[in-house]
């Protein structure tokens, strides 16, 4: 009876301690959250406070700016980041897929150097990265920097994905498929890719959030001139309107609800993702 | 046809790593400027002047300092909150989704939040002077040296959300007859934790030190937002430094050197960990 007691009261203990170190470390994200509603005058003279009055002017000014920032950088953070994905599903998981059934020193050689990719930072190859595109005539584009996002930034990490998760699938299943007379584009596209839906939503979470949050890429190889995303449009206006607390706060906000809706309604995948990704490592 | 679709994507990868990688290594000894007509061949030139860069070496080691701080403030954390909130009951889940969420915001939204915090009449400074402890405020982004550990606190802060969810999910996978069996056998909280579920959290720390490491070491966005680099470039990192040389100053055959020694730098610090950490693994 008294050990009882003793043990609810100590996990009532644990829930609370928890309850407590998490809103310690939530404390910048209360502030950010608290401040979009208040006008400037509270957020400098009461940082802290729950805001009083309520304010919706912050919100309404970011959607208002003369330079459409917001609606802009959306919508072109959307259309980026669904090209990257979209675009680097296919293309990583036939790598994936070529390099775990064809097994012979080129696959071997290319797997190696793709998987070093994840090693370097994109940042050592933009200004030739920039000659190139200029070359192929895509230089400071969309396409531009899709392709560069596919080729240059995140593959490494979606075959690495894909190569592991595939390592788990039975290898007779698609050779069954291949008696059957199927060809190996075949097997690809109708057996195995449905197999791999797992680790396509790891690749596509992971690498739409980070396009979505990428500051450098867009701002180097698209140039703040040739349209910005929602980060980089974000970046930029900091430097401009730095005083204006209370607008910055409500744009901050803004340009963060959909990923924080993303996330919380995919939560599942994005832990699991992780975890396949550290059973792999 | 296999063979031809998958080139597609390893042509990608040569189109946009692999050959600049080859350019930044030929343009690396020339003095290419866009803003000069021809590019000149100048040998060694530019691998003598990095030697002697002070800028560069003062780049290098904060990025260091960082990467260190960064890493172990990030795991250290990482692995007392995921302790912390091993619970089973849905409170537990709730907490665990809000410690995440630094994770998924961009490095700009959350430097910004830290700019407001941190900046001279920032949030910090004005709570201290409420309290009447206004002899502790400092300008936490304007003293270089200052400046550097605010960074690092920043980073730390928001690579604690991903470390957590790693670490979390390493304790939960640890069986619990083994920990019940110690239990028995009369082993306290503590030791059950450092003889038992530490050494088999080796995967999970694999990856949360490897994903920091390589995340710090490749640092740019939150040194913009924070300090612009600043005071007087002090607080630079290395890919800020290259950037900077790359694009703004235009001396892009110098840049291309540097690109090349961080390369080579980062590339192998990142490798030699990757295998150290692998190698002291425990497997069940």
């Amino acid at each position: 009876m008294s050990r009882t007691r003793e043990t609810t009261l100590s996990r009532r203990t644990r829930l609370l301690l928890a309850a407590i170190s998490v809103a310690a470390f939530s404390l910048p994200l209360y502030i950010a959250a608290v401040n979009v509603f208040k006008f400037n005058t509270q957020i400098t003279r009461q940082p802290l406070a729950l805001p009083s009055p309520v304010t919706t002017q912050n919100l309404v000014d970011g959607l208002t700016r003369s330079d459409n920032l917001l609606w802009i950088g959306l919508r072109n953070s959307t259309i980026i980041s669904i090209a990257t994905v979209v675009l680097i599903v296919p293309v990583a998981a036939t790598v994936a897929y070529w390099v775990v059934r064809r097994r012979n020193r080129i696959t071997k050689i290319a797997l190696m150097v793709l998987m070093s990719g994840m090693m370097i930072p994109p940042h050592v190859v933009f200004i030739p990265a920039v000659e190139v595109l200029e070359f192929l005539g895509i230089a400071r584009t969309f396409p531009g920097l899709v392709l560069f996002n596919v080729g240059g930034g995140f593959l490494s990490f979606a075959v690495f994905v894909y190569v592991g998760f595939m390592l788990t699938l039975p290898k007779n299943l698609d050779e069954a498929a291949l008696v059957d007379g199927a060809t190996r584009m075949q097997m690809l596209m109708y057996v195995v890719f449905p197999l791999l839906r797992p680790a396509t939503a790891t690749v596509a979470i992971f690498i739409g959030l980070w396009t979505w949050n990428d500051l450098v890429t867009p701002l180097f190889i698209l140039g703040p001139s040739q349209g910005i995303t929602i980060t980089s449009g974000i970046f930029v206006a900091l430097g401009q309107y730095n005083n204006d607390y209370g607008q910055m706060f409500g744009i901050m906000f803004l340009a963060s609800i959909p990923i924080l809706i993303y996330y919380l309604l995919l939560q599942k995948q994005f832990t699991s993702g992780l975890l396949s990704g550290s059973s792999k490592g | 046809m296999l063979d031809v679709a998958a080139s597609g994507g390893l042509l990608l990868f040569t189109t946009f790593v692999l050959i600049p990688l080859a350019m930044s290594f030929y343009v690396g000894f020339t003095d290419q400027n866009p803003l000069l007509k021809d590019a000149n061949f100048v040998g060694l030139d530019n691998y003598r002047e990095l030697i002697g860069d002070e800028s560069l070496h003062r780049a290098l080691k904060n990025t260091a300092k960082l990467t260190i701080a960064a890493t172990i403030g990030a795991n250290l954390g990482g692995l007392v909150l995921a302790v912390v909130l091993d619970g089973t009951s849905r409170y537990y889940r709730v907490l665990r989704t809000m410690v995440f969420v630094p994770q998924v915001l961009s490095a700009v939204v959350v430097s910004f939040i830290f700019v407001t915090i941190l900046s001279n009449r920032g949030i910090l400074n004005s709570v201290l002077g409420s309290i009447g402890l206004e002899s502790l405020a400092e300008p936490w982004l304007g003293k270089p040296d200052l400046a550097l550990w605010s960074i690092a606190t920043v980073v730390t802060w928001q690579m604690i959300g991903f470390t957590t969810v790693v670490y979390l999910a390493a304790l939960q996978s640890v069986p619990d007859d083994l920990l019940e069996a110690a239990r028995i056998d009369g082993a306290g909280a503590w030791k059950r934790f450092s003889k038992i579920s530490f050494p088999l959290m080796g995967q999970g720390l694999t990856i949360a030190v490897t994903i920091v490491l390589i995340t710090t070491l490749r640092l740019y966005d939150h040194v913009a937002v924070l300090t612009s680099g600043g005071p007087g470039f002090r607080t630079e990192t290395a890919v800020f430094y290259l950037l900077r040389m790359g694009f703004t100053n235009n001396r892009i055959g110098y840049a291309s050197s540097i690109a090349f020694v961080l390369l080579l730098i980062i590339g192998s610090v990142s490798a030699i960990l990757v295998s150290l950490m692998r190698r002291r693994e425990v497997q069940l």
